[in-house]
């Protein structure tokens, strides 16, 4: 399993990584922006895609839309991991197709246990 | 002073009327003249005293050295101060990750061969073992100590910096508090200026107010501060999961 973990702050990226490689997944690469994150998946042959919101010149929303509209990433899962905790915003990515919503700060329980909700779901 | 005034234009248009009366139009010209000229002096005193006032304001509102240093220098400063406090919390959520990133592989050779060597001992309980198989197995134990100790002596070090990078929280909440009482300093002067210019300031066109707001709000939330505008607002996990599963997730 090969998972993208897209997020501006280098620590968190840090974080999420080692909690995943915990819980298992060492195939793991990251990328600090939706604009370097998009190429990266478009070549990559990833089957996961981590990413937060809020980053400066492409943020995760317009990445998970870009993903959905892309005829060879539309199926990729999503999870989103992100501070942004609005309704209207947590819709927003619902509607755009998001597999899994987690808001900072979070736990290694809810990472495990979003990952395998939405691994239940793409087998089930 | 305008009652004086007023008592001599009254006199004066008096003065005027009898004149007119009498049919001494150019006495009565060189009286509207004169009362013309009354009231611009007047006029102009008043202006004065506006334009004196204005001044008064002007110079007193500069001199408050205080407002320019809170522009000039404090605020500057108080950027730099919580810069750095962005700097002491990253640089300790490194320091503590990278302690962390170089336990994990103590931990997990230390419970490997841990389980290795529990393997061999259930096998010699079990009287499973021949001599030279526990030979090497006391030989590997010994080396397996070894390891524990160091690797044990390793994590506490480990420990240890993880335990002293928390010290930002000191010295940040130090930072921030002095931060706190600048933007107090500054909100009282602000509300001092709305005072002062009330009237002028309530006056800016609403529409102009309504975009500046609608534009704030289309700037992503960020996280939310238990206390400070969380309407619309999710308050944890539990309430993320039970909004995604009313939109059939």
């Amino acid at each position: 399993m090969k998972i993208l973990v897209v997020d501006d702050m280098s620590t968190m990226r840090r974080i999420v990584k080692n909690l995943l490689r915990d819980l298992g997944f060492t195939n793991i690469s990251e990328a600090d922006d939706g604009k370097t994150a998009l190429p990266m998946l478009q070549t990559g042959d990833f089957d996961f895609l981590i990413t937060d919101w809020n980053m400066p010149s492409m943020q995760g929303i317009d990445l998970l839309k870009a993903v959905r509209s892309d005829d060879r990433l539309t199926g990729l899962p999503v999870l989103m991991v992100t501070a942004e905790q609005k309704r209207d915003q947590i819709v927003e990515a619902a509607q755009a197709g998001v597999n899994g919503y987690i808001v900072k700060p979070f736990t290694a329980i809810t990472l495990k246990e979003k990952l395998d909700k939405i691994f239940e779901r793409i087998e089930g | 002073m305008a009652s004086a005034v007023n008592a001599i234009f009254l006199e004066q248009a008096r003065v005027l009327v009898q004149e007119l009366e009498e049919g001494n139009e150019q006495k009565a010209d060189q009286l509207l003249d004169e009362i013309t000229n009354l009231r611009e002096s007047s006029l102009y005193q008043e202006l004065g005293k506006l334009t004196r006032d204005f001044h008064n304001a002007l110079n007193s509102f500069k001199a408050d050295a205080r407002i320019s240093r809170i522009a000039g220098e404090d605020i500057p400063d108080a950027k730099e101060r919580l810069k750095y406090v962005i700097k002491m919390t990253e640089d300790a959520a490194n320091k503590t990750l990278n302690v962390v990133e170089g336990a994990f592989p103590v931990c997990d050779s230390l419970s490997s061969d841990a389980n290795e060597m529990k393997d061999a001992w259930d096998r010699f309980s079990r009287r499973e073992m021949g001599a030279d198989e526990f030979r090497q197995v006391a030989r590997k134990m010994g080396t397996f100590l070894e390891n524990v100790t160091r690797g044990m002596g390793d994590l506490k070090s480990g420990l240890n910096d993880v335990l002293m990078a928390q010290d930002f929280q000191d010295l940040t909440g130090q930072i921030i508090l002095k931060v706190i009482s600048l933007v107090s300093e500054v909100e009282e002067n602000l509300v001092n200026l709305v005072r002062i210019s009330g009237q002028n300031l309530t006056a800016s066109d609403p529409e102009e107010i309504e975009q500046e707001e609608k534009r704030m709000k289309e700037q992503l939330a960020g996280p939310i501060v238990p206390g400070v505008n969380d309407s619309g607002a999710v308050s944890n996990q539990d309430e993320v999961d039970d909004l995604l599963s009313s939109l059939g997730f």
